[in-house]
């Protein structure tokens, strides 16, 4: 089989792992005394949230090797664009799964809870991250440039989680956010649990792969765009 | 179920769903132009 | 190193001194986002000497962006900024000298609005020891990083709307520690040992020592 065909076998393997769990966590699984129904966002929300933040933690990796003149190479660069962008649609799906499930759960869309808070800024980091991508047109400033704003989004990180777990909790008395899981969780309801952080993480290679490769053919054409237009105006190369 | 849980899953599916699509669609556009470009690269060959 | 720093510094601030853009444009928005808070709060007026410290730090942030673009518009102009690569200036010097440049020009600023708060919003102030400690490390951090995104966008056509997307979500924390240091200060609670003078002092350090050690890669071409 060719590269082409694994990717496409892959991303059906994921397809497949997914329909599982919506198949577990919808109706096979039961539902929760305290929360009923409403349990059954935890095979999604959760699994969402650890893959936007992985796919964050490959972006500030790659950035970094490619910031290192030993590792240096461009493939870095596409991995952590692909990676972001990536991450970003997660991002963007797990303050919509967290604001659906916090409605019912404690009455409003949103709250300034710090993991909250942390992860809509999470958010709006990477979109810069991705519009300065956008707009640098040199693609060796672009990926210099990405991987620095990258490096600053990486250190960025820790300490606005840590400043927003300190404005909440040196200022305001006991937050509604106790939606702890139940911490009796057993048989099926473990096993969904898990499938789910499988297959999500699954759907998030697939990703990665097709948009790294979308990234690098997009690569060539333009390289080739270029060698074309000397073509015209030099004659043969 | 409640309303909530169907808005969530079909959130995950739609968000999840169409970001795939249009990774799909782009890549099968760019390989085709690939493609194209190639035949066009080796046509004026056969005519010299 | 800090030769280098110097003299971007120097020339820096000679050339707002001529100009006076920070004087003549910069320091009027400053007063004019001052008077609009005060609409934007027109039921409770009481409620500015509240919300002071918030207010301080989103002005600050929004003056910062402009100094920084104007800082930074000065050499974009005839690619002036490939000029001070070619005279073999230290990229860590001209980053250095760059946010000395503006942290003086935000000093300024600052104590300007400071001035405006007290006497616009009727705010008692004191600890003004704490208060401008904790303004000027606040500042810095939000300079260090806007320093490095200024330079790496200010080339692209799309400079002045970039610019605000990228900085404002990294310096989200400055805003947030600062806002909480200047309330503790007026409540006249926590000195200079209060935890979130410290995340000051962590962020700027922090992005300082990144800014030095990267803004080679940010100029290179």
């Amino acid at each position: 089989m060719n590269r082409r065909r694994w990717v496409a076998v892959f991303g059906a393997f994921a397809l497949t792992t997914v329909a599982i769990t919506y198949v577990m966590g919808l109706w096979v699984t039961p539902p929760d005394v305290f929360q009923g129904n409403l349990v059954r966002l935890i095979y999604v929300h959760p699994a969402v949230a650890w893959v936007a933040y992985l796919a964050y933690g490959v972006t500030s990796l790659s950035s970094i090797a490619y910031l290192w003149k030993k590792t240096r190479n461009y493939k870095w660069d596409l991995l952590a664009a692909s990676s972001t962008e990536v991450g970003v649609v997660f991002t963007a799906l797990t303050l919509i799964t967290g604001s659906i499930w916090g409605r019912p759960t404690w009455g409003v869309w949103w709250t300034w809870d710090a993991r909250l808070t942390t992860t809509a800024l999470l958010l709006v980091l990477y979109l810069g991250y991705l519009a300065l991508r956008r707009v640098t047109e040199d693609r060796e400033q672009r990926a210099k440039r990405g991987a620095v704003a990258a490096l600053i989004a990486f250190i960025d990180v820790p300490i606005v989680h840590q400043s927003v777990v300190w404005w909440k909790t040196l200022h305001q008395s006991a937050t509604v956010f106790n939606a702890d899981l139940n911490p009796k969780i057993h048989g099926e309801m473990a096993w969904t649990l898990l499938l789910g952080f499988l297959s999500f993480t699954a759907v998030y290679l697939w990703m990665v792969i097709k948009r790294y490769e979308i990234a690098k053919a997009e690569m060539a054409a333009e390289e080739q765009g270029i060698e074309e237009a000397i073509r015209e105006r030099v004659g043969s190369l | 179920m409640n309303g909530y849980v169907e808005a969530g899953y079909a959130a995950v599916t739609a968000g999840l769903g169409s970001y795939a699509i249009w990774l799909s669609v782009k890549s099968r556009r760019l390989r085709e132009a690939f493609v194209r470009v190639k035949v066009d690269d080796e046509a004026p060959k056969q005519g010299e | 190193m800090f030769k280098a720093a110097k003299v971007i510094a120097v020339k820096d601030l000679r050339i707002e001194l001529r100009s006076k853009v920070v004087l003549n444009q910069i320091l009027p928005f400053v007063a004019v986002v001052l008077i609009i808070f005060a609409f934007a709060f027109n039921k409770y007026p009481a409620l500015l000497v509240t919300v002071a410290p918030g207010l301080y730090w989103v002005t600050a942030l929004f003056s910062s962006l402009l100094a920084l673009q104007r800082s930074f518009s000065l050499e974009s102009e005839n690619n002036a900024k490939d000029a001070l690569i070619l005279y073999g200036l230290d990229p860590a010097g001209i980053y250095i000298g760059k946010v000395i440049a503006v942290l003086v020009e935000m000093v300024l600023l600052e104590v300007f609005l400071t001035l405006g708060i007290v006497f616009l919003y009727s705010t008692h102030l004191h600890e003004l020891a704490d208060l401008a400690f904790s303004s000027i490390v606040g500042t810095l951090g939000i300079l260090a990083v806007g320093v490095t995104f200024s330079a790496m966008t200010s080339a692209s056509k799309a400079k002045e709307t970039i610019l605000p997307l990228l900085l404002l979500p990294v310096v989200a924390p400055v805003l947030l520690s600062g806002t909480k240091a200047w309330e503790n200060e007026i409540a006249g609670k926590a000195g200079l040992g209060d935890p979130w003078v410290g995340l000051l002092i962590l962020f700027a350090a922090a992005f300082l020592a990144l800014g030095t050690l990267t803004f080679g890669s940010v100029l290179e071409e």
